[in-house]
């Protein structure tokens, strides 16, 4: 279980994580420089392979999706670089303008980087402390929170009725096909006949759901507990140090 | 002394609802009483035990009249949320009640909301998932992992923690596999006996392990009017009529006697359980050696009666799996090396656990999935014909906007001789009142109670044009005992010496008195395809699948050992 693996960010607060998340992909926005680029994606890199254990193969296929949209922006950019105007309608601060290949490879790096801050902040901590951080310490309401984590449960459920559906209603559309019954294998009312069920479903759970949270005692206003309490501490104070360090370092590299 | 629970005169109807959903019900539940609440789907079982903690109408619009007194405080005086200190409440559907990310955080919800001290929440956590034995390790693990069983015991946890006085149980076990339902009536009685001043409500269909421990049982009739507030013992045997007439289950050992003092047999005591009921029947054999045979006779004919036939109709092999696997794109194997062959003329039930994978071997013999490997296929090699697959959740079967279009969609289809659409309304209209539904013709599928969307999707299926393979998953999931065993009798007579049946179900007493032969399935194999006689009897095997074996089995037992 991961639970008893060394997870040095876990300890951080998720609200500080997020920030510096925030922080990182405002300044991947802005800061259109190879070498800033390369440094966060090392940096990113080191981080998910050293602190949060990700094996090499997986973050390459994690990665692999944000590569492909990145290579694409590469490719056009090369393309139309002689045109003008396509790497600036991406986003480019600086006045100064590369080589094709240059500004393509900022602009792929960038795609990339946006993939790994995201796949990191969500590796480096669980929902279950970032919704409990989120309530104590940015006046999310209980009751918006835990409607959020019902949603989510449901998830899997309405797959499987999906996958049930599609299967009846092709047993369904056979026989409709064999009655001369023309109208229900028409597309759009292929999708209301799915539609409905998945609805119908979905209302009765939520509503199930709101009485169970209900009768266990949520409301709004209320004062409640937690058994977990997320406070800010000095591991909050390391990482925001050793985040601001890393960023000035790596804006340096650009600078200079 | 205060009450745990008074309610008195109540009637609820809802908006836009023709008729009530209860009529005057009145019941005090003193503290450490343990009370069964049953009556047919419908009844209104689940509208009344919303009611004690006001979450109708507060949440869930209604008109109430009577009064509701919880704790000694009137409910409709109080917050739902203050109340949820007095009363907690297990629900049938586990999915539909959790709502944290991990098993700790689910479990110290209602505590937080009362804004209890961390370190008692934390002790409170520790002490209810022990209860329900989970292990401590488990509390990080995510929710969305859990299996169902699982899933209801952090349910249970969750309203252990919760310590109040009152403990509500609707259907807890619906969902469940037998093993996991066996869990959870542990736990159930653990609880009861732990404390003698907490009182219990439990609500099912059929809950005959706690009936040992129920001091007294409400009856809910159509409309939700109280028919008997009493003990279990005098109302199950001596008012068995008035139980059976609403449609609601009757424990096995209180069937069993009716149907022997219906034969003139002479039994005195009013045994719950059939293990009560055995012992009973010994001492009367000892009293009483002259009746002897006409005793043995009558429970041969009772027994008869439960466990089905064995096959006369045998027809030709319709199909065969061969070897069959079948595993999701990029999932794990689901079904693994099945073989089995299916005959004309023959009902075969499939039972395991939950997850053991019969839902997806009952797809692969109704040709709705294709096996990964392996084959499936028709008599003599020829290519496999596709058959009818009525789903678990009805609902999914539904394509049209009344309950007699839904019906027509089926015979237009099953009629490939031109004849006219006149003719398949006249069958249809027929159909829906020898299945009791005329009356809902009109209506959308959607809008009909779970009892009838059953019946309905089974018509569907069976009026479908005509495939040699019929399965149905659970299809006694949800009914009462009444609907159950109508339901039962209408597969039976799906015997044609052209189409084999198959029954996947949790219910082994129901199975029992339907099949011919038994699938057991475990982890995606098949552990044993043998006659139902032969399977119920096997209890190394059931015990493999966490099955018992059915009541009726246990008394042949009995009854074999003393002729």
């Amino acid at each position: 279980m991961r639970d008893s693996e060394w997870r040095p960010l876990h300890p951080v607060n998720p609200l500080t994580k997020l920030a510096a998340a925030i922080v990182l992909v405002i300044a991947v926005t802005v800061v259109f420089d190879i070498r800033f680029q390369a440094a966060v994606l090392a940096l990113i890199v080191v981080v998910l392979m050293v602190l949060e254990g990700v094996p090499p193969l997986r973050l390459a296929l994690v990665m692999l999706p944000f590569a492909l949209m990145g290579f694409g922006f590469l490719w056009t950019n090369l393309l139309f670089h002689e045109a003008g105007g396509y790497v600036e309608s991406l986003g480019r601060f600086s006045l100064l303008r590369g080589s094709a290949l240059d500004d393509g490879i900022v602009v792929f790096l960038r795609a990339v980087n946006f993939g790994a801050v995201s796949y990191a902040f969500v590796r480096a901590t669980p929902p279950a402390d970032l919704a409990r951080a989120l309530m104590q310490n940015a006046g999310l309401r209980p009751t918006v929170a835990f409607a959020v984590f019902s949603v989510v449960q449901f998830i899997p459920q309405l797959q499987d009725d999906l996958r049930q559906l599609h299967l009846a209603h092709a047993l369904r559309a056979a026989t409709a096909q064999a009655s001369g019954i023309r109208s229900l294998v028409g597309l759009p009312r292929r999708y209301v006949d799915l539609v409905i069920p998945l609805l119908a479903g979905a209302v009765r759970r939520a509503q199930r759901s709101a009485i169970s949270m209900e009768a266990r005692g949520l409301t709004h206003p209320m004062r409640r507990s937690f058994l977990v309490c997320s406070k800010f501490g000095r591991a909050d104070l390391v990482f925001a140090l050793a985040s601001s360090a890393s960023l000035m370092l790596m804006i340096g590299l650009a600078v200079v | 002394m205060k009450g745990a629970l008074s309610v008195r005169e109540l009637s609820l109807t809802y908006p836009r609802a023709a008729a009530p959903a209860l009529s005057g019900v009145s019941l005090e539940v003193t503290p450490g009483e343990r009370v069964l609440v049953t009556g047919p789907s419908g009844a209104g079982k689940s509208s009344l035990a919303l009611c004690w903690s006001g979450i109708i109408p507060q949440s869930i619009p209604a008109q109430v009249t009577g009064a509701v007194e919880l704790a000694g405080r009137p409910v409709a005086a109080s917050r739902v949320a203050d109340l949820s200190r007095d009363i907690a409440y297990v629900f049938q559907d586990a999915d539909s009640q959790l709502c944290a990310l991990t098993v700790e955080d689910e479990v110290a919800f209602a505590l937080e909301n009362r804004a209890l001290p961390p370190a008692e929440i934390d002790r409170r956590v520790d002490q209810a998932l022990s209860w329900v034995g989970l292990p401590a390790a488990m509390r990080r693990r995510d929710t969305r992992t859990l299996s169902g069983g699982e899933k209801q015991m952090v349910a249970l946890a969750a309203a252990l923690a919760q310590d109040t006085p009152l403990y509500v149980f609707d259907e807890p076990t619906s969902q469940l596999d037998p093993e996991a339902t066996a869990r959870t009536y542990a736990v159930i009685d653990r609880l009861a006996r732990g404390d003698a001043r907490r009182s219990l409500i439990y609500m099912d269909h059929k809950i005959e392990a706690l009936l040992p421990l129920t001091d007294r049982v409400l009856v809910l009739g159509e409309n939700g009017m109280p028919l008997a507030f009493e003990a279990p013992d005098t109302l199950f045997h001596d008012r068995a009529a008035l139980v059976a007439g609403t449609g609601s289950w009757l424990p096995t050992a209180a069937h069993l006697y009716r149907f022997l003092r219906a034969r003139g047999l002479q039994l005195a005591g009013r045994p719950l359980t059939v293990a009560a009921a055995l012992t009973n029947l010994d001492r009367w054999l000892e009293q009483n050696p002259g009746m002897r045979p006409d005793m043995f006779a009558a429970i041969a004919a009772w027994i008869e009666q439960e466990l089905a036939p064995p096959s006369l109709a045998v027809g030709k092999s319709i199909l065969q799996l061969d070897r069959a696997c079948y595993a999701p794109s990029g999932g794990p194997e689901i079904v693994s090396d099945v073989s089995l062959s299916l005959t004309g003329g023959e009902i075969l039930g499939l039972v395991g656990r939950n997850g053991a994978g019969k839902s997806t071997l009952g797809l692969l013999l109704a040709g709705l999935l294709e096996p990964t490997r392996g084959a499936r296929i028709g008599r003599d090699g020829s290519a496999a014909p596709s058959g009818q697959f009525v789903f678990q959740n009805p609902e999914h079967q539904f394509a049209r906007e009344s309950v007699i279009d839904e019906l027509m969609l089926s015979l237009l289809a099953s009629r490939d001789d031109g004849s006219p659409q006149e003719a398949a309304r006249l069958e249809a209209e027929k159909l829906l009142r020898d299945f009791g539904l005329w009356h809902k013709r009109a209506a959308h599928p959607f809008q009909l109670s779970h009892g009838q969307k059953r019946r309905l999707s089974v018509l569907v299926a069976i009026a479908a044009p005509g495939r040699p393979i019929i399965v149905f998953d659970e299809p006694s999931y949800g009914l009462d005992a009444d609907a159950a065993q109508r339901l039962r009798r209408t597969i039976a007579g799906m015997r044609r010496t052209d189409q084999a049946v198959v029954v996947i179900s949790h219910d082994i007493d129901w199975l029992a008195g339907l099949c011919d032969r038994i699938a057991v399935l475990d982890r995606g194999r098949l552990a044993r395809i043998d006659s139902a006689r032969a399977v119920l009897v096997d209890r190394q095997l059931l015990a493999l699948t966490g099955l018992a074996p059915p009541q009726a089995v246990v008394i042949r037992a009995w009854l074999d050992a003393r002729q």
